[in-house]
């Protein structure tokens, strides 16, 4: 049985991130595998260790600041979470919630988790666009980005730049990983639209609960996702 | 002298773009307002100056507020093109002023996006800012629900009268945070009032003043209903124009105890004619007037467009790619009208303002509508069919109900096989394709 958390659903939620619980589900369910997926939020008492995967994504400019508020009250509990070898996935702007702190365009800073050394500020331009990453065994990864947000100290290591930006401006990498925290910055259903990268992530995940895997991916998913590399070619 | 000589460059170069048969609706104000980017400020503007904006119905809203008050002697200005930057509206706006910057009409009605309203006006001088809805809408250009919202309200003043929806807890948000005059308008419990959101994505589930979860007695869709916050007084109501008794079958709804017709049976039409109301009413007008105008049958909506195919009634909606809460009300009223169908549905670009190919909003749109039983077949066509494919696959549709065209040619074909109503969902530049395609049998 796998136990999944989609934590601050109703806040962070913007952009079609729900398709990334959607295709966790597919993914298991494809694979049967027995699983459960809670959607928890604000003022929910949230144990942690129950929870296999915790599934966050990103948010308005207030929104975020929701969650943050809510959010740092479970350092230790997220540390240990981490420590112990779960997994975290965090798309879009919900990194800010990882990291030292947040700094808005008032100039007011705020704490976050301080599970990892970046900082972040948010920035009064966009950065908006269409991505292709690879990741370190080039994997082509697809994705779309559209924040406000700058980080620094932030040892990208999840993929290299292919077509579009990195985490900041003029850097070729994007998305950190650690243990088994993966974090990038593109938006959307990042887990529907790259099949092969979600197959990866889970299967490490099944593999760490001695599950085993058919490794079946649904053949639309990758028909769609070969159509949509041919508009970098 | 500078501005007379810009007015007459504008109405040249519309001239120009009239004799050539090309669309001026655009071009001249980008030629005027780039040479001078403060020229709308120096414009004296009639005694109502009235903008229209919010992510969606601004264009079913202004066509109703302008035929009305045409039909009630006023001579309007608007902007019917549809085209709604600032350059559309330098414009529309010089094309109707003397060389002495003088508009030549009782009321200024813009149809205005959100995000240009700050940069084409001064302060003081909007009368009535009209907001039909903040929801996330074109997310590559304008961001989120907050910043849009920023936008709209950067350069509004109390000199402005603020009309919103007041259904719409963000638009209320915004609105309660200026020292505006604010008129609010809502709809009332509708037999397709809901109580739980069907999907996760709510624009809007946090009280912006105190972060509690706000509560709905009633949805109309998305986040747009009757909200409170439980903690401190952020609510919807008062509402001083209310719609009761919404019949969309009979295209009737009732503001202070008269019924009014509507122009279609969809609830974006009976928020627009509840706008309109209130707006004519905010102006002064009897109403007696309003009824009589709103209730004739002159006033009109451009949405829709209904063909027979087969002889197969072949409606054509086009529906907005990247704006899930109007993707889910065509959505909506296709699954309401009664009797079998099939759908169409899919697109080659995602906007036809910028090149991004964003696929996110797929999953914002409640494509589980379409499991409906009455939904026949749903042909899937366009460049990202297949995404569009698992989407619909995703949202547990049964597979049998599925058909993927491969080439738009093959289309033809495949309907005629069908033998019911057929309903297109399809972006802006499909609607032209299809139309081609299907051309001579399309009646």
């Amino acid at each position: 049985m796998i136990k999944v958390a989609h934590l601050y659903y109703d806040l962070l939620n913007l952009y079609g991130e729900n398709g990334n619980i959607l295709a966790i589900k597919d993914y298991l369910e494809n694979n049967n595998v027995e699983y459960q997926i809670d959607f928890i939020t604000v003022d929910d008492k949230i144990d942690f260790n129950k929870y296999d995967l915790i599934y966050v994504g990103s948010g308005t400019e207030n929104n975020i600041l929701i969650a943050l508020e809510d959010i740092v009250k479970y350092h230790g509990d997220l540390k240990k979470y981490l420590d112990a070898g779960k997994f975290i996935i965090a798309t879009g702007n919900s990194n800010i919630l990882f990291g030292k702190s947040y700094t808005t365009l008032n100039k007011d800073t705020i704490k976050c988790l301080n599970l990892f050394d970046y900082e972040s500020k948010e920035t009064p331009f966009r950065t908006v666009g269409e991505q292709l990453y690879l990741t370190n065994d080039n994997q082509k990864i697809i994705g779309f980005l559209n924040h406000q947000v700058l980080f620094k100290n932030y040892s990208s290591n999840l993929f290299k730049v292919s077509h579009g930006n990195g985490y900041a401006p003029h850097k070729n990498k994007e998305g950190f990983k650690y243990q088994n925290f993966y974090g990038s910055l593109l938006i959307g259903p990042l887990l529907i639209r790259n099949p092969y990268f979600t197959q990866n992530v889970i299967n490490s995940l099944l593999k760490a609960k001695n599950i085993e895997s058919k490794n079946y991916i649904n053949p639309d998913s990758i028909k769609a996702y070969e159509t949509y590399l041919e508009l970098f070619k | 002298m500078y501005r007379a000589f810009l007015i007459l460059l504008n109405k040249f170069l519309s001239w120009c773009c009239h004799v050539a048969h090309k669309n001026g609706s655009v071009y001249p104000g980008s030629i005027t307002f780039n040479l001078n980017r403060r020229i709308l400020t120096k414009i004296k503007y009639p005694k109502y100056f009235i903008v229209v904006t919010g992510s969606s119905g601004k264009g079913s809203t202004c066509n109703l507020i302008n035929t009305t008050l045409t039909n009630l002697g006023y001579k309007v200005v608007f902007n019917n093109s549809g085209s709604n930057g600032v350059r559309a509206l330098c414009t529309i706006i010089l094309n109707n002023c003397d060389i002495f910057g003088r508009m030549k009409a009782d009321v200024l009605l813009l149809e205005a996006d959100e995000r240009h309203i700050h940069m084409a006006f001064p302060k003081d001088c909007i009368t009535h800012l009209v907001i039909t809805n903040i929801t996330r809408d074109q997310p590559a250009r304008s961001g989120t629900t907050d910043s849009i919202g920023e936008f709209i309200f950067r350069k509004i003043t109390n000199y402005t009268k603020l009309i919103i929806n007041g259904d719409d807890p963000i638009v209320n948000h915004f609105a309660t945070n200026t020292k505006c005059h604010i008129v609010k308008y809502g709809i009332d419990k509708t037999t397709d009032s809901f109580t739980k959101p069907a999907i996760n994505n709510l624009d809007y589930g946090y009280c912006p003043k105190c972060h509690h979860k706000i509560k709905y007695n009633y949805y109309h869709y998305g986040h747009i209903g009757s909200y409170y916050c439980t903690n401190c007084n952020f609510k919807r109501d008062p509402l001083k124009y209310m719609a009761t008794n919404v019949n969309l079958e009979k295209q009737e709804i009732t503001i202070n105890k008269s019924k009014i017709h509507i122009v279609k049976d969809q609830l974006y039409t009976a928020y627009a004619t509840l706008a309109c109301y209130s707006v004519l009413s905010e102006l002064g007008i009897d109403e007696k007037d309003i009824l009589k105008e709103l209730n004739s049958d002159k006033v009109f909506s451009k949405r829709a467009n209904s063909y027979t195919y087969n002889n197969n009634p072949f409606i054509m909606l086009e529906s907005k790619n990247e704006n899930a809460l109007s993707y889910y009300q065509s959505l909506k009223y296709i699954t309401n009208t009664k009797g079998k169908k099939s759908v169409i549905l899919g697109f080659d670009n995602v906007s036809r303002r910028y090149k991004f190919n964003d696929l996110s909003w797929l999953y914002d749109v409640e494509f589980e509508l379409l499991k409906d039983k009455n939904v026949n077949k749903i042909f899937i066509i366009g460049r990202f069919k297949y995404d569009i494919l698992n989407r619909l696959a995703l949202a547990n549709i049964d597979t049998k109900k599925l058909v993927l065209v491969e080439e738009l040619s093959d289309l033809k074909t495949l309907l005629t096989e069908v033998n019911e109503p057929i309903y297109t969902m399809v972006c802006f530049d499909m609607t032209y394709n299809i139309k081609q395609i299907l051309k001579g049998d399309l009646k």
